[in-house]
């Protein structure tokens, strides 16, 4: 199975004819797991990290590479032959890339913390979760 | 329905591997007694492999005990095999297990009454409630008198899963999906059309009786007489050779037909190969793009089903299905409207 999403597809018995991603299955598409475990792992290390290290910076600076990391390793996965580039997958998984940092708290906790609250990471990421799922993508 | 514990799938696969430790004996047993397609049911791989598929296959399509059965009765050898059929198929039979096989077996009813208590949560298995409507018989009968119109594409180099579907709409044209034949654009239709097989007739039987098909071939070297490609129309119109006992009729077209929104439409397919199903809907048309040629509905059709006929609440081929897709809150079947089709394909059909 590959990871682009599947809108529409022929019907014949080809091996190459496989149904269409539902809700379900254009969900767990767009979630950038590699992205978000990449995250994880690596604020977590920072976080725990003494406090003679610039975390601020750190945070920022792979909050960018672990985005930039998520748009190539995304657009690479749904490169397909003779299709056009899905952007839109590109752009709605590095959206949810954000979201989860920000629900992570990571440099936003950081760098803002007195407006930061954990509960607004929750529930943007529980509504950014609901809801991207409905999204089909206009690259066929 | 016979339920299988994970134990007594367990066992019943060994003694399937035990009984038939190779492909080949599997294969026929499973035509034989089944009447079934091994590759089909359970594709291929490692045999272990294979024989879990044809099990979990007898328990999604309700054949557990045909299998059993089958099997017990192909294996009157194996005492061991025998008693575990027995053990199972007792538990379906709700007897007092005698000893030996089946045979031995008889029921022990109780004789009270018929007092049967019906709480909430056994009738909640049955949510959400199903969508059903009243059809006319006549019309019904009607619609299954075409289904031997109705045939299942297969190709001699291509696996038996690699199918689609077809439709006679002349008494030795068969009218299918571009698809079906090639995905490829400037793919050499003729050439793939010789390869291909079509199979009338394709229907289930009852248990233990012999399907009787019909397999055509294509015409000569030129069998492909119009087409369309993908992008455009997405059909094939192919010329048959049937012999002198092939008297299937074609089924009526509807060449004008303005499907309008929430009207009827029917499928008749073959959709993973299986043998032929019926799609019955009322209300089934979404919508209908004329200036593309195409219909928008809802029934339900699978892999397989590409090149399957949409018929109108007569009965009149209005559509060839060929596309699934998917919308934000649900997924739609795509059909090629017969009015687009029949323009380019009227001049062979009035030679016919």
């Amino acid at each position: 199975m590959g990871r682009r999403i599947v809108s529409e597809q022929l019907e014949s018995g080809a091996p190459t004819n496989i149904p269409p991603d539902d809700y379900a299955g254009r969900l767990i598409k767009y979630i950038p797991t590699e992205g978000v475990g990449f995250w994880l792992a690596v604020s977590g290390i920072i976080q725990s990290a003494g406090n003679d290290v610039p975390k601020e910076g750190l945070l920022w600076l792979f909050f960018v590479i672990g985005l930039i990391v998520t748009f190539g390793w995304i657009r690479r996965q749904t490169k397909e032959p003779g299709k056009p580039t899905a952007w839109t997958h590109i752009f709605l998984s590095c959206g949810a890339f954000i979201v989860w940092v920000f629900a992570a708290g990571g440099p936003f906790e950081t760098s803002w913390p007195s407006w930061y609250k954990p509960l607004y990471g929750s529930l943007l990421l529980i509504t950014y979760t609901a809801l991207v799922g409905f999204v089909v993508p206009s690259e066929k | 329905m016979l339920e299988l514990s994970k134990e007594d799938r367990k066992a019943l696969r060994e003694a399937i591997l035990s009984a038939y430790p190779d492909r080949d004996s599997l294969e026929m047993f499973v035509d034989e007694e089944l009447n079934r397609n091994l590759a089909v049911v359970a594709g291929y791989g490692k045999h272990d492999q294979v024989v879990f598929e044809l099990i979990q296959w007898s328990i999604a399509k309700g054949y557990t005990e045909d299998l059993i059965l089958a099997l017990q009765r192909d294996t009157q050898n194996r005492f061991d095999i025998q008693k575990l059929c027995g053990q199972v198929l007792r538990q379906r039979l709700v007897l007092n297990p005698g000893e030996g096989g089946v045979e031995g077996i008889y029921l022990e009813l109780d004789p009270s009454p018929w007092q049967v208590d019906i709480l909430a949560e056994d009738l909640e298995g049955f949510l959400p409630l199903q969508f059903t409507f009243e059809a006319d018989v006549g019309k019904l009968q009607q619609g299954l008198g075409l289904a031997s119109a109705v045939c299942k594409i297969t190709f001699r180099d291509r696996p038996p899963g690699e199918s689609g579907t077809g439709v006679l709409i002349a008494p030795d044209l068969v009218l299918t999906n571009y698809h079906v034949l090639s995905r490829e654009a400037g793919a050499d239709l003729q050439t793939l059309a010789q390869t291909a097989q079509f199979e009338f007739g394709y229907v289930s039987t009852a248990f233990g009786e012999s399907r009787h098909t019909q397999q055509i071939t294509a015409m000569g070297s030129t069998p492909v007489v119009a087409f369309s490609p993908i992008e455009a129309l997405d059909y094939a119109l192919v010329r048959l050779s049937p012999d002198a006992n092939f008297t299937v009729k074609p089924v009526p077209l509807n060449v004008t037909a303005q499907l309008s929104p929430r009207s009827p439409l029917n499928i008749l397919q073959h959709p993973e190969g299986e043998t032929l199903k019926v799609s019955l809907s009322n209300n089934g048309v979404v919508k209908t793009q004329v200036n593309k040629g195409l219909v928008l509905y809802v029934n339900p059709t699978k892999r397989g089903s590409s090149g399957s006929p949409c018929f109108d609440e007569d009965w009149r081929l209005v559509a060839l299905h060929h596309k699934s897709m998917q919308t934000s809150f649900g997924s739609l079947r795509e059909g090629v409207l017969m009015s687009a089709i029949y323009p380019e394909i009227s001049s062979v059909l009035s030679v016919n």
